[in-house]
Parts: C-alpha cells; structure tokens; sequence
C-alpha cells in the first residue's frame, strides 16, 4: 500500500513535470519576441518586465491545461501577429509615409484590434467564453507591447485601445444577455 | 480490460491529456494493473517486472499531456511501456556485455577481489542466474563454481579458467540472442 502511494505520488511529479516542460517548449515564441524587443527596443527594462510577465503568463496556463491552454496558444498566436505589425512598421519607417501619430494609431491600434479580433472570433468555441476572452487578450497584449514599445507610451496606449475595442464589446454583451 | 473499461480509459485519458487533474486517479487505477501485468509478461524475474513497470507507468504520466483524444489510450499506454521495456533490456545488455568483457573476467579469476570486483561478480550472479537454464549443465556447473566461490574441481588452473571463458563466451552469445529476440 505504501509502495502504491509511492508511485501514485511519483506518477503525478511525473505528469506535471511533464506538462511544465512542454509548456515552457510552448513559450518559444515568447521568448524570441522578448529576446528581439530587449535587444532592438530603447526601453530594455519595460521590454523584460513584459517579456517575463508573458513567458511566466503563458507558461503558467498551458500547465493548468483546459480553457487556460487554449487561451494561452490563441492569445500568444493573435500576440504574435499584434507583436510583428508595430515590429515590421517601425523598420520599415512606415511613420516617415504616414506620419507618426497615424503610425502609431495604425500599427499598435490596428495590431491590438487584429488580435482581439482573434481571440474573440475563438472565444465561441470555447465553454468559458469571457474567461477565455479575459486571459487570451492579457496574453495578446502582453506580446503586443513588446511591439509597440517601439513608439514608446503612445504605442502602449494605442495597442491596449485596440485590443479593448475589439474584445470589449464581446465580453460585455456576453455578460449582459446571459 | 472489457470494452466500457477501455472506454472510461480513453475518456479520462483524454480529459488527463487536457489538463482535468480530477481524472488522474482513475487513469493511474485502470493503467497500473495493466501495465504491471504486461511487464510480468515479458521480463521473467519479477523484480525487474516490477522495475520496468513503475518506469514505464512514470513515462506515461509524463507524456500524458502529448495525449490526443479518439486515439486509444490503452495501445498508446503499452506501445510506451513496450518501448521502455526494449530500452530497459538494452541498457542491461550493455551492462551485461561491460560485464563479461575480459577485463571483467580476468578480475573474475584473480584471487584477492576488491570492493569493484565483489559488486561485478555478485551483479554477474544475477545475469547467471537469468542464463543458466538456458546453458549446457557442465557450463553452468563452471559458471556456478566460478561465480560462487565453489570448491573447484581437481584439474590445472590453467584448464579450469579455459572452461571459465569458454562457458562465458557461451553465456555472452546467448545474451545477445536474447536481446535481438527481445
């Protein structure tokens, strides 16, 4: 009996060692936009605190597994898309074409709500609709500002305009006609 | 296992795979049995049954999140457990082939064995005993006298330890055939 309680003990170590291995394995792309931000960014301090916080974020829910893994993937996969429109845009000097604010409003806008637009459009095929929208858009914001810290504040504010306008809405009409 | 079995197997695999810690316990109560039974099946002294079955049963747990629900979750459990159990008998192949290598065996015939000698020839008591049924008796009688220390028979050092390595190149042939039947 205890020999069973034992290996039952050790088979559970085992499962979420396992879990935690792959979830960190998951987090690669995480890590390359943290590692890209950090070097290419002039705010190198911000670029890591983001960059741990949305490793530590996701690596965290696709342990837990469930609605959480499936918030973590959609929201680093949307974070991603919301991390490389400002990324490309500021190299390619899209604000010397449009001019900086329409850039800004363009690239980190237009990226966050792209993202949320993700998140929510999969959020219906998920039981916990809102707490997959909540958990998926920390996650896409997260990787998005490690984009848009390329325009400093400014860019912040404007990805977390985007991500909001395009998850917001869903979220609270949810809420209202449940 | 009967089909319902198999059934709530699969069902709490894939809920395991998916991250429900609440079906934990009734994977690792329909899988252990299984899985110590299949060990039993296929090594022949049960200690080492028992040691392939707790690896196997702890690599599955932790590959349980590569899971992917509709599979099935008892062929995926054995294919894993059989692959254990082919690198658990490989790992003791070369560790049986570092056994009877010659130097072991010089060491085997010397008079005064140190601490590393004693542990070599009480490990190569055990992989004897695995292949004595299996050589021809004078062999084994050889193999015995060697391994055990036993008094030996009244002919010249020199023809005892020729039986010696003979019988033991006899032994390290059928180990191999073992392992590639294996």
């Amino acid at each position: 009996m205890h020999i069973d309680r034992a290996l039952k003990l050790r088979a559970r170590r085992a499962y979420e060692a396992g879990r935690l291995v792959r979830a960190l394995a998951a987090t690669w792309p995480a890590a390359v936009m943290t590692g890209l931000s950090y070097a290419l960014c002039h705010h190198p301090v911000l670029s890591l605190t983001f960059g741990l916080l949305l490793i530590g974020a996701t690596t965290s829910m696709l342990c837990i597994g469930r609605w959480q893994q499936a918030a973590a993937r959609t929201g680093l996969e949307a974070g991603m898309l919301a991390f490389l429109i400002p990324f490309t845009g500021f190299h390619l000097n899209v604000d010397e074409l449009v001019g900086l604010s329409a850039a800004i409003v363009l690239l980190n806008g237009g990226g966050g709500f792209l993202g949320g637009l993700i998140i929510g459009l999969r959020s219906r095929q998920i039981a916990q609709k809102n707490q997959f929208l909540l958990a998926g858009a920390c996650v896409t914001t997260l990787a998005g500002l490690l984009g848009c810290l390329f325009f400093g504040y400014f860019g912040i504010g404007t990805l977390l305009i985007g991500v909001l306008t395009a998850t917001a809405p869903v979220g609270i009409y949810r809420w209202l006609t449940a | 296992m009967d089909s319902s079995t198999r059934e709530q197997l699969n069902d709490n695999m894939a809920r395991l795979a998916d991250g429900d810690r609440k079906a934990f316990d009734v994977v690792y109560e329909l899988l252990w049995p299984v899985i110590n039974s299949f060990a039993r099946r296929l090594m022949r002294a049960p200690d080492l049954a028992d040691d392939m079955a707790q690896q196997a049963l702890i690599k599955i747990f932790y590959n349980a999140g590569t899971f992917e629900a509709g599979r099935d979750a008892l062929t995926w459990a054995l294919s894993i457990a059989a692959n254990e159990c082919r690198s658990l008998l490989r790992r003791r192949s070369e560790r049986a082939h570092g056994l009877l290598s010659d130097d072991t065996l010089a060491n085997l015939i010397s008079d005064t064995p140190s601490p590393l000698e004693h542990a070599e020839r009480e490990q190569l008591k055990v992989f004897l005993r695995d292949l004595l049924t299996e050589l021809q008796p004078h062999e084994a009688e050889t193999l015995l006298i060697q391994a055990w220390d036993l008094e030996r028979p009244d002919i010249p050092a020199a023809t005892f330890r020729k039986r010696v390595q003979r019988a033991l190149a006899r032994a390290r042939s059928l180990w191999s055939q073992r392992n590639r039947a294996h």
